[in-house]
């Protein structure tokens, strides 16, 4: 009779005397844990596998995980191997690939933290300014390019490797062209040495980055002036409909004003020209910020159709002297 | 005397609208608003819209946010009068022409303008970015 998975004993086979029925149940209970601890002392291969992991494995499994796009799982087996292998020769690199998957993954904070231990660590090596290039990139893909702008003149200033500052270099440039600077982009990607792969990009681009100053940009203050009358600065930014609806809610505000005014109706007056001041502000905010939009879309047009051969979205680490992190395209 | 009267009784409707109507405005993200403790007439209003006349009057906004949420969003950001301001620009170039300069998205089964509150301050407006952390080494 089997129950709960035990096999109980025929009631006849128990013995009917209460001495020997006392000596059975302790032997029992004496027995099945030796049995229990023989099992678990038996060789592990007789119950569960064992797996071994090597450094190597370990690293590539990550990085085909981040080849994969799984960014943040790749987090996960990289920070396996600094936990099993903590004095292997590839932790710097495991440590910058952590931070680039959270690049990837636009958690820039946690990107950030990761690179500021890096910096800390590696300071004044090569793996250090690359953690300083990729602190500048992370500002970079966020659009703070103010922030980044100080990263990758660190690189120019603190490093002396040259595919480094090559690569600093042109990074510098980019926010130059992006900040509208495009005298200053042109010198600087003059400056990338001939010897790096950026080279030839960086020489078209030194030429291409003056056609910036030449897109028919709107002058911001010249529209915000022209709304005086409302309308006048949206149909200089060519917003023709804007204008004339801006013409009309303004006029029919003011006329409003005037006549509850006229008609001795003092508190819809200044009800009527308490909501026509806040219109007419917000027409000539309105033709300014045309003004400004107008000239990103011109912008970003222009920028979108250079090639930027600094790929950070793309893994290899085959192409390059920076290849650790970072792609070059031609 | 009538036009002292007149006068007078413009200016203290002016100044209480501008009183009653003004919001923090400020750099920094406000505080949650269960956290303020103040009243916002401004907010108030554009809440009230929202919960009970633009189910009335239906969602016809081609903008995402939609204008009412934009309103709130750029008076609780940047304060009453940029708020404002922000918001009669947004009701000026919800149309078509926005579509140049701005991208148009899917949402709720409908192509939409998205243009929130940052595609209209960011040329004037720039929040300091948030450190890794507080030691961040700068070079």
């Amino acid at each position: 009779m089997i129950s709960g998975g035990i096999t109980r004993l025929p009631q006849k086979a128990i013995p009917m005397n209460a001495s020997h029925s006392g000596q059975f149940t302790l032997k029992s209970l004496l027995v099945i844990p030796v049995i229990l601890l023989v099992f678990l002392l038996l060789p592990g291969n007789g119950v569960c596998a064992q797996i071994t992991i090597e450094s190597d494995e370990q690293f590539r499994f990550g990085e085909q995980t981040m080849e994969k796009g799984d960014y943040l799982r790749a987090v996960v087996e990289f920070e396996r191997f600094l936990q099993f292998f903590p004095e292997d020769k590839k932790v710097p690199k495991a440590r910058l690939l952590i931070a680039q998957c959270y690049l990837k993954a636009k958690d820039y904070e946690s990107a950030r933290k990761i690179l500021n231990e890096a910096l800390t660590v590696y300071q004044g090596t090569l793996v250090g300014g690359k953690a300083l290039f990729l602190m500048g990139e992370s500002y970079y893909e966020q659009g703070l390019f103010e922030e980044a702008e100080r990263y990758f003149k660190g690189v120019l200033r603190a490093y002396s490797d040259p595919e480094l500052r090559n690569s600093a270099a042109y990074r510098l440039a980019w926010i130059q062209m992006q900040t509208g600077k495009w005298q200053e982009a042109s010198e600087t990607f003059k400056t990338v040495g001939t010897a790096s792969p950026l080279f030839l990009n960086a020489q078209d681009l030194s030429v291409k980055s003056l056609g910036g100053e030449q897109l028919p940009y709107k002058d911001p203050t010249t529209a915000g002036a022209m709304s005086v009358v409302p309308g006048l600065g949206h149909i200089y930014c060519e917003r023709y409909k804007d204008g004339v609806v801006a013409f009309l809610l303004n006029g029919l505000f003011i006329w409003a004003t005037i006549e509850a005014f006229h008609e001795d109706q003092e508190v819809l007056g200044a009800v009527l020209g308490f909501v026509e001041l806040g219109f007419y502000s917000g027409t000539i905010y309105s033709a300014v910020n045309s003004a400004h939009k107008h000239n990103r879309k011109l912008k970003d047009d222009f920028l979108q159709g250079l090639p930027d051969a600094i790929d950070l979205n793309i893994f290899a680490t085959k192409e390059g002297h920076i290849g650790l992190a970072l792609k070059f395209t031609f | 005397m009538g036009a002292a009267k007149r006068l007078t009784s413009t200016l203290l409707v002016l100044g209480l609208l501008i009183l009653g109507s003004y919001g923090k405005a400020s750099a920094e993200p406000p505080p949650p608003p269960d956290e303020t403790g103040g009243f916002n007439p401004a907010l108030w209003l554009v809440n009230l819209y929202r919960e009970h006349v633009s189910p009335v009057d239906g969602d016809r906004c081609p903008s995402l946010p939609t204008c009412s949420s934009y309103s709130f969003q750029a008076i609780e950001k940047h304060g009453f009068f940029l708020g404002w301001m922000m918001t009669v620009d947004r009701l000026l170039h919800e149309g078509q022409e926005e579509t140049k300069v701005s991208p148009v998205v899917y949402s709720k089964g409908t192509w939409r303008i998205f243009d929130p509150v940052r595609n209209n301050d960011f040329w004037w407006y720039h929040p300091v970015a948030t450190k890794g952390n507080s030691n961040e080494r700068i070079p």
